[in-house]
């Protein structure tokens, strides 16, 4: 799977979860590890469980404990389901050829692992997203109680397409498209693992069934019943902004609680990689972060929103007013590479600016005189410019299949890209913003 | 490059039980490419037409929406010349809740619900809104050339 899951970082589980996802998601990851952990750990959300590719009520205990679930936070691939079902009955030998869960899989397991995992399963609910199954006790969205798994939950994110500011639009609930998208978790009765000690002894939870109980339980849990505790429920975590969500209970109001850095990584952090998953290339993923195009500081304003965190500020350099919407174009690109790409031609193309600025002053006011860099800017001024241009023809339009996009991104895709080369007034058919189209789409329950 | 488990299970579903009106079938050397055909809807200028389209999901998919175009030539305001599909959910509006059935079924609906106020096609949007008559049998005639199958 090409996850490289540290050994210590494996071993520590929440609830019979980990701490580091488990490779779901192939793309480079952009959340903060640190504070997805923190809020792991403190119960506020569900630990990231191993997915199983397929579930039936109808399994009974061992079966769910000898073949479906994986062995958590146990970095071992040693043993394939296939493999160890040859020691068990036939029945299990079939089902068992039908699964394969995501992740490593489990080695040889010790019996309270068993028990808990056991229980953990027991009417697993597949996740909306990535159609998983997990335990039912994972997270669930606070706008309309639909489950989703952490490793679904931390890919949500604000819309990029929007500015810094202050009506920067929330993530919205996937489900039922409710703004400010938050989820709860509801830690298991047997609550256990790093941090469970500050736990309290045990957290009634009508919707986990008692360890006990043998009989197939319900998979959905009552939606009415969630429903009715949210509100006492404290502890939401979301991908946004949000204000007050209860009386008595106010997160801050102004981070993305997964993404602490949303504002300001993007003029200038780097990326902080939680250990399990796959890292983007060094290349693209380090120096897209150094290239920095920053606001002057006659710009604070319009980036930084009162609402907004400021994000701390580096010694600006000179640079012209026109940055700060080729910052926002460069923000939609959505690669690395390409981000990459447009601020190092738009700084080029704003310094060339500047020297062309410089030189025409100077040939005024002196008329002879010349500027050293004149020689360096002429040399550069031809590519810059064609690419700035460029650049920003394409800024902000989310057309799919527009010609660039499709030789860029689309190989797979070759009879669009034939097409659409051959397509000359592409101007006009992009030039439309196509907000609101009749159809908006009814998210399956 | 391994397959995500969503989208095999969606195209196993997909297969086992089709939208009616609908077929979405991956090409076996790209799973994540499929011929799609829909049926033009009854009681639309589009009915008794055969659309074919294709459909791929990108590497980001479901966090990023499918891209769909219709192949065959289809006499819609929300649709182009390229075939391509004036629908929010394909774009801004896309949700990772949603699935390939859920996109095809929005693309049927929108055969039946042309509209002419948010158009991709600026002279079909402007033919419809002037003689809306004229652009349904236009709408017709050109099912009845290109959509037969």
């Amino acid at each position: 799977m090409g996850n490289t899951i540290g050994k210590e970082k494996g071993e520590e589980t929440v609830d019979g979860g980990q701490l580091v996802p488990n490779g779901v998601y192939k793309v480079p990851q952009d959340w903060d590890y640190r504070s997805v952990r923190k809020f792991i750990i403190e119960r506020k959300l569900a630990p990231f469980y191993k997915g199983l590719s397929d579930y039936d009520e109808s399994w009974d205990e061992v079966t769910l404990t000898t073949h479906n679930l994986p062995k958590a936070g146990e970095g071992k691939k040693s043993t394939t389901f296939s493999g160890e079902c040859q020691s068990q009955g036939s029945r299990e030998i079939k089902r068992a050829s039908t699964l394969n869960v995501t992740g490593t899989t489990k080695g040889k397991e010790a019996s309270p692992v068993k028990t808990l995992e056991s229980q953990l399963y027991k009417g697993a609910v597949e996740c909306p997203i990535c159609f998983l199954y997990y335990p039912r006790n994972i997270n669930y969205s606070r706008c309309c109680d639909q489950p989703i798994c952490t490793e679904c939950f931390v890919q949500i994110k604000r819309p990029e397409g929007g500015s810094l500011g202050a009506n920067n639009s929330s993530a919205v609930c996937p489900y039922c498209v409710e703004p400010n998208f938050g989820v709860y978790y509801k830690p298991p009765p047997f609550s256990s693992g790093v941090g469970s000690e500050n736990m309290p002894v045990a957290i009634p939870n009508p919707n986990i069934p008692p360890s006990t109980s043998l009989s197939p339980s319900p998979s959905v849990p009552d939606g009415k019943a969630r429903r009715r505790s949210i509100h006492k429920d404290s502890d939401v975590v979301t991908t946004v902004k949000f204000t007050i969500f209860v009386t008595f209970y106010v997160i801050d109001q102004i981070k993305d609680q997964i993404r602490p850095d949303w504002t300001s990584r993007v003029l200038q952090q780097p990326l902080r990689q939680p250990p399990g998953a796959r890292r983007p290339t060094p290349a693209a993923s380090s120096s897209s972060r150094r290239i920095v195009v920053r606001p002057q500081g006659g710009n604070n304003n319009t980036l930084v929103n009162s609402s907004t965190t400021p994000p701390r500020r580096p010694n600006l350099p000179p640079a012209a007013a026109a940055e700060y919407g080729g910052y926002l174009a460069a923000m939609r690109m959505g690669t690395d590479l390409e981000e990459l790409m447009v601020m190092e031609a738009i700084r080029l193309s704003l310094l060339e600016q500047e020297r062309e600025r410089r030189e025409r002053e100077e040939r005024e006011q002196t008329g002879s005189s010349q500027d050293e860099n004149s020689n360096i800017a002429s040399s550069e001024s031809s590519t810059t410019d064609t690419t700035t241009t460029n650049l920003f023809s394409n800024d902000g339009r989310d057309e799919d299949l527009s010609p660039d996009e499709n030789q860029r991104n689309d190989n797979d895709f070759p009879r669009l890209t034939q097409d659409a080369v051959e397509d000359e007034d592409e101007n006009s058919l992009i030039s439309h913003s196509h907000d609101h189209s009749p159809i908006t789409g009814v998210p399956q329950p | 490059m391994s397959l995500p488990k969503r989208i095999i299970k969606e195209t196993e579903r997909l297969l086992q039980e089709p939208a009616p009106g609908i077929s979405a079938t991956p090409h076996e050397e790209n799973l994540r490419y499929f011929d799609v055909i829909i049926a033009g809807p009854s009681q639309s200028p589009f009915e008794g037409g055969v659309f074919r389209l294709e459909l791929f999901l990108p590497e980001e998919y479901p966090m990023a929406p499918p891209k769909v175009r219709f192949i065959t030539k289809i006499y819609h305001p929300n649709i182009d010349k390229l075939g391509r599909i004036c629908l929010d959910i394909l774009k801004d509006k896309w949700s990772p809740a949603l699935q390939i059935r859920t996109v095809l079924l929005s693309i049927q609906a929108l055969l039946s619900a042309p509209n002419p106020d948010d158009p991709l096609a600026n002279d079909v949007a402007q033919h419809w809104k002037e003689n809306e008559k004229a652009a349904i049998a236009t709408a017709r005639e050109w099912t009845r050339s290109y959509a037969q199958g």
